[in-house]
């Protein structure tokens, strides 16, 4: 394989690493229609999402992201993924590298293998390998039910070369004989997302006894007894005799946060969200008296809605927290109950009897990064992982080189997803301009499918098994075959690329199907995917209906198999019903205007501005005060200790020298219509209202947050009580080596994790370690205490922590039901606070007393933002994400991106990836010549219509009004499709394409079918 | 100039401004200028204000005769010298548009062209003694004209911000008039009672005294205003009543139009600036009828 001749440097990409963070930035890059190269080391890409069976905060399932994402390989993206190869040698410059590249041997050929599983059964040790551990190992390995590539692989270190399963497999795809095979490629930039590796509970078998014990497991394995394709079948059982667990405990940091040898002595920042979810998860599926502890020092939540989510499991789940230093487990024979002992805050010492013990094990730099940077020749930091800057979040130390993902660090997925935008955003401003890309292009004629005798094809989707578990599928399949209008029914295997989606186009055209069915799965995640695929088999896009048996019937009626095998024979009925009068929607394209608005010049607003201009992007930057730099301009340290000023004033700079980027300041956007490719926003600046419209082809919001400024502790009304801020103001001016701070006290959480504000303010701990070193660095004597509910450290500032306590700073808890107590009398400024340890009260007479207080949303502003985009705004007040998890940048409205703190409180280096992020997820609108409409959106029959204005007012759009002919006319580039109109209109003049009176008069008919 | 005997004959007469576009399609002030025929007794075309370049004003007023509507051009000192400043006043006599008001023009860097140069020879107190001069047969040099043009001068003053500023205005506006102004305007009025500051110090101005309603967009407008404009006191009450509105436009729409409605007996008449939302002007003029 020689990719050498055929392919283009200057539009291709090498991503290394084909986990959530890979995968990702490939996607990203392959819609914006760049060439990309996946290689991962393993058989099958996927990384450690795969292998974790629910997602914090929302408690669904990775797959269901991931399998759309990879499955969009299968169309027509330029992803080339190369499992099993790892990359040699990398010379040449941005813009133009060669990479060389060492694919180890499968022993199975990909494109002849059907992954029908006869070769695993005939060896001996028959099991899917798939977590190290928990199951039976075997020299052939599926990663996971929905890997892809979907072939199996041969580890030959273990295989016996007994010949059993090349007699088994039918289609010869087993070759025991391949050699590693040399290819290299030229590509225009690297993206390292290699990842990194749970931590081995080995060196600390004296303490956690993981080895000794069965029950002793990681919080990996755990994940796999939970998940339904693991070795249990999602029955919780422990694994020393298969009892169920009664008695659970988690213990936080297991290897994380210590300076003993075989430990990591930062953070790993996600293993509290992780044992909070699988504690919830486990009380909630198999709770029968169970009791679920987690043993921790800090409880950290730390992205969005996470402190939200602590209270749930905490309050209404019922899942016990208890505030210590777990230690030790040993097992008492007798019982073989283990025994868990840890010492408690005040000092004293106790034990826990549990059945089982999962190991909140923290996460490792993969070695492959470690190996990878020697041959890169890019820096790593400290701890092994790839080396970046706060304001270069994505960049590594050579030119041309990205990194995202857990390569960077430990990281939420969020957070591997957001850098995984920045770094192809990076990455694509090393290449050359893409292509402006055409729709519909490479896609066969639309079929006339009109006049023609319905012809259906029913297919049933399960993934992973989920629907199977609960319904009899052939009995559905069977009732499906005899409906009338249906000429064929098949079960789609789960994967994509070498299966199903092939499968599905090639069955529409073998059966010359003009319909189809899709049993098994919601519309809402997979209906783009399934009217693309029919699409390319040449039927029109809306030719295609969902029976969804699987969130609709499988999910909630798992209790009784009997009952929703009846209802998903009555939904694939109402299915093919609807389908039968589904009528073809003709795609209608409008150009899409190049011009970018960003609404908002502080880091994010910045970041998204300048990546988008340097890459030809007209871009229209609005700021609503009269200087860029939001509220960074306040800061004069990083939280990382890094100086802001000079960085920022270079973006600023940057931004007002360019010659692509208007910049529209002391200004206020007050209106916006039209949709993604043609939105015109009204925005009026300066003290003159100047109005102008700007029409602009996407939008990205970053109009930030706002410091909360308290109302307790006297702050305002006394001078010596500042915020963290304020406190910053004047250790700049070197105020405590004049003497002037020489004692001084710092609570944190004000304005935070209380009734008013439940959120966490996120970055307040670090801004008080941050302070409280700079206070020691400028007067070493100088007295520090911070009163604090939980320090929140995440990764290397865990390291800032320690040197704070070795530095002489104290860190004192106070619990909230006893908040520190604070007066100034005669003169004399006092703090009284409960020490946890002693149990009793101290008084401090501090010369300034410091609030940690958060940001918060800027509340007036984020609402009529939302107001005036249309947008919603979570509990919290911020601005609503698409997906929390796998879409943090998007809006629901397409075309309208979101960055930094309007999304929640962030950091410099999370406000710039963002803005990266945005800017990245916008590129792949703008490569785009023209952008296809609503499909599905509200007609008008003129010869109907009485212009009677009920559909004029009941719009919640303003989309309908009375044309020149004196009928209602709806535009179809601004209907949203809601439907709302084509309800109300008395005279049943309107319809909503998709939606027609006869097909859900239809789709009724079949289920009521003798019945009435 | 029927505007010129409106203000003589009526207790009220309604203005709206009109800017002119940026470029050469004119369907868009057309169409605005078509929904307000009939509905209001002239059109204020401001010249390039805030300096931002656009159609030129005269030229604006115009099409709008054209179209059956009556003008009122501003003439902005910033950016003419007094040749230019008097040509154009003799031309927008000889194309029929008789109503001028001077304005001396807001800072040209506010603007969107960098580098440009203001010329400033004249001021608008200047520019209403040119006009004087010119309907007197003579320009500014002495020089004698053939034939006489005839001009309904208007003049503008700044906001105040308590009684004795109000008093200050009075004196400017009057001395306005004394020089030939036959209408004054006063900056935007959120508080009806903060008018009367000026109502009455302007007691026995020989001209109407004309306030501007300035149509709110948004809470972050009022917030803005409250800030930066000298003397605007939008009311709390009235920015959580857009805050608490389904449709924040309308409900803005809505108390432009009070305030309108209350301007009727304290007042001579109403400028109504609607600042690139002209299109929401007749719903303004509808509320206020209802």
């Amino acid at each position: 394989m020689d990719h050498t001749e055929h392919q283009d440097s200057r539009n291709s990409v090498l991503i290394i690493g084909g986990g959530i963070a890979g995968t990702k930035a490939s996607f990203e890059l392959a819609e914006a229609g760049r060439q990309v190269y996946l290689i991962d080391k393993a058989p099958s890409p996927g990384g450690i999402l795969p292998q974790l069976d629910r997602q914090f905060p929302t408690n669904d399932c990775n797959i269901c992201h991931l399998t759309p994402e990879t499955a969009k390989g299968g169309g027509n993206l330029a992803i080339t993924t190369l499992p099993l190869t790892r990359l040699s040698e990398l010379t040449g410059q941005a813009g133009d590298f060669q990479a060389r590249l060492l694919t180890s041997p499968r022993f199975i050929d990909v494109d002849k293998c059907t992954a029908c599983g006869a070769c695993l059964a005939a060896c001996p040790e028959g099991a899917v390998r798939f977590t190290p551990g928990l199951d039976n190992t075997s020299p052939t390995c599926l990663r996971y039910p929905q890997a892809t590539p979907q072939a199996f692989s041969i580890n030959l270190e273990r295989c016996t070369r007994c010949g059993q399963c090349l007699e088994v497999c039918h289609p010869k795809a087993i070759d025991l004989d391949m050699t590693p095979q040399e290819s290299t490629l030229a590509v225009g930039a690297v993206i390292v997302a290699t990842g990194a590796e749970p931590w081995d509970p080995a060196p600390f078998d004296e303490w956690y006894g993981y080895n000794q014990f069965a029950d002793v497991i990681t919080s990996l394995e755990f994940e796999r007894i939970l998940a339904s394709n693991g070795p249990t079948g999602g029955r919780l059982r422990r694994p020393s005799d298969g009892r169920v667990p009664k008695r659970i405990g988690w213990i936080q940091c297991a290897g994380s946060r210590t300076t003993v040898p075989g430990g990591n002595p930062y953070c790993s920042s996600i293993c509290c969200m992780i044992s909070l979810k699988e504690a919830a998860w486990a009380l909630e599926r198999h709770d029968q008296g169970l009791d679920a502890t987690i043993y921790f020092m800090d409880m950290r939540p730390l992205g969005r809605g996470y402190e939200e989510y602590l209270q749930r499991v905490k309050n209404e789940l019922g899942v016990n927290l208890v505030r210590c230093r777990p230690h030790t487990v040993s097992r008492d024979a007798a019982s073989g109950d283990l025994l868990l002992s840890y010492a408690q805050e005040d000092g004293s010492q106790a034990e826990q009897r549990l059945d089982m013990v999962v190991l909140a094990v923290g996460l490792c730099p993969s070695a492959e990064t470690v190996a990878l940077a020697q041959t890169l020749g890019i820096e790593l930091d400290p701890y092994r992982y790839v080396q970046t800057a706060a304001l270069s979040p994505v960049a590594t130390s050579r030119p041309g080189v990205y990194a995202c993902g857990m390569a960077l660090g430990p990281a939420d997925i969020p957070d591997s997803v957001v850098q995984a935008a920045a770094a192809a955003c990076c990455a694509s401003a090393d290449l050359e301009p893409p292509r402006p890309l055409q729709l519909e292009e490479g896609l066969p004629p639309e079929k006339d499918t009109s006049g023609q005798e319905p012809r259906v094809g029913v297919f049933m989707v399960d993934w992973g098994h989920v629907v199977s578990a609960v319904v009899d599928l052939n009995a559905v399949m069977k009732d499906a075959a005899a409906l009338p209008g249906v000429v064929h029914v098949a079960e789609l295997e789960v994967n994509y690329r070498h299966g199903g989606l092939e499968r599905l186009v090639a069955a529409i055209g073998e059966h010359g199907l003009n319909r189809v069915v899709i049993a098994g799965y919601s519309p809402r995640t997979h209906g783009k995917l399934f009217s693309q695929t029919i699409r390319r088999a040449g039927l029109n896009r809306a030719l295609v209906e969902f029976a969804n048996i699987r969130d609709q019937d499988a999910l909630v009626h798992a209790a009784d198999p009997q009952a929703a095998t009846h209802k998903a024979m009555e939904l694939v009925r109402m299915a093919v019903a609807g389908v039968k009068l589904a009528r073809p929607i003709h795609l209608q394209t409008k150009p899409m205007r190049h011009d970018a608005l960003v609404v908002g010049g502080g880091v994010a607003g910045l970041s998204a501005a300048l990546a988008l201009a340097d890459q030809g992007v007209k871009v229209h930057l609005v700021e609503r005060e009269k200087e860029l730099g939001g509220l960074a301009k306040n800061l004069h340290r990083s939280l990382e200790g890094g100086e802001v000023a000079p960085a920022l004033s270079q973006l600023i700079g940057r931004a007002k020298e360019h010659q692509g980027i208007d910049i529209i300041s002391d200004a206020l956007v007050v209106d916006h219509q039209g949709q993604v490719g043609a939105f015109v926003t009204g925005v009026q600046s300066g003290p003159g209202m100047y109005y102008q419209k700007i029409n602009h082809g996407v939008t990205i919001l970053a109009t930030g947050a706002q410091e909360y400024k308290p109302g307790q502790y006297l702050y305002g009304r006394d001078p010596r009580v500042m915020t963290q801020l304020e406190l910053e103001q004047r250790l700049a001016q070197g105020q405590a080596t004049g003497g002037k701070l020489d004692s001084v006290v710092m609570i944190q959480c004000v304005g935070s994790r209380d009734e008013n504000n439940p959120a966490c303010g996120r970055i307040c701990c670090r801004s008080a370690v941050k302070n409280a070193l700079w206070i020691k660095e400028q007067r070493p004597e100088s007295q520090v205490v911070v009163l604090y509910r939980d320090m929140r450290m995440p990764y290397t500032s865990e390291e800032a922590y320690r040197r704070a306590r070795e530095a002489g700073v104290l860190f004192v808890r106070y619990s909230p039901q006893e908040p520190p107590q604070v007066e100034a009398k005669d003169g004399v400024l006092s703090v009284v606070f409960i020490d946890p340890v002693l149990g009793k009260p101290l008084l401090v007479e501090p010369e300034a007393l410091v609030l940690s207080t958060p940001q918060v949303v800027a509340g007036e502003n984020t609402e009529e933002l939302c107001e005036i985009f249309r947008l919603q705004r979570g509990a919290d007040g911020y601005l609503l994400e698409q997906h929390p998890k796998m879409a943090p940048v998007d809006t629901p409205a397409p075309g309208v991106f979101a960055a930094g703190s309007v999304l929640a409180p962030k950091s410099l280096a999370e406000a710039r990836s963002q803005g990266l992020a945005a800017a990245g997820r916008a590129l792949i609108l703008l490569a785009q010549q023209s952008i296809a409409q609503q499909i599905g959106v509200a007609k008008v029959t003129p010869e109907r219509c009485a212009a009677c204005l009920v559909c004029v007012r009941a719009c919640p759009l303003g989309v309908p009004f009375i044309n020149a002919d004196g009928y209602s006319e709806i535009d179809p580039g601004r209907c949203q499709g809601c439907g709302v109109c084509a309800a109300e209109c008395p005279a049943k003049a309107i319809e909503l394409q998709g939606y027609f009176d006869d097909q859900i008069m239809s789709r009724t008919d079949a289920l009521l079918e003798g019945i009435l | 100039m029927q505007f010129a005997s409106a203000l003589q004959s009526k207790n009220f007469v309604v203005i709206a401004e009109m800017p002119t576009p940026k470029g050469v399609d004119l369907s868009g002030f057309v169409d605005s200028a078509q929904n307000l025929k009939g509905r209001v007794d002239a059109v204020l075309i401001p010249d390039m204000s805030h300096g931002v370049m656009r159609l030129s004003a005269l030229a604006g007023a115009v099409v709008l005769k054209q179209q059956g509507l009556e003008s009122i051009v501003q003439f902005c000192c910033r950016d003419r010298n007094r040749l230019a400043l008097q040509g154009d006043l003799l031309a927008a006599h000889v194309l029929g548009v008789a109503n001028i008001m001077a304005s001396d023009g807001e800072p040209i860097e506010t603007g969107d062209q960098p580098g440009a140069k203001a010329v400033g020879d004249l001021g608008a107190k200047d520019l209403l003694a040119a006009a004087m001069a010119l309907s007197q047969g003579r320009d500014l040099g002495g020089k004698e004209l053939m034939g006489r043009p005839r001009f309904c001068l208007g003049a503008r003053v700044e906001g105040w911000e308590d009684a004795a500023q109000a008093q200050a205005r009075a004196a400017e506006a009057k001395a306005a008039v004394d020089k030939g102004a036959s209408f004054v305007v006063v900056p935007p009025v959120f508080d009806l009672a903060a008018l009367a500051a000026f109502t009455q110090a302007a007691q026995g101005l020989r001209a109407p005294v004309i306030a501007s309603v300035l149509l709110l967009k948004s809470v972050g407008m009022a917030r803005y205003l409250n800030h930066n404009l000298p003397g605007s006191k939008i009311s709390e009450e009235t920015i959580q009543r857009i805050r608490a509105a389904s449709d924040r436009a309308a409900e803005c729409v809505k108390i432009a139009a009070e305030t309108l409605s209350g301007l009727r007996p304290l007042c001579g008449g109403a400028l109504l600036v609607a600042a690139g939302w002209e299109d929401r002007l007749p719903s303004i003029l509808d509320a206020a009828s209802a």
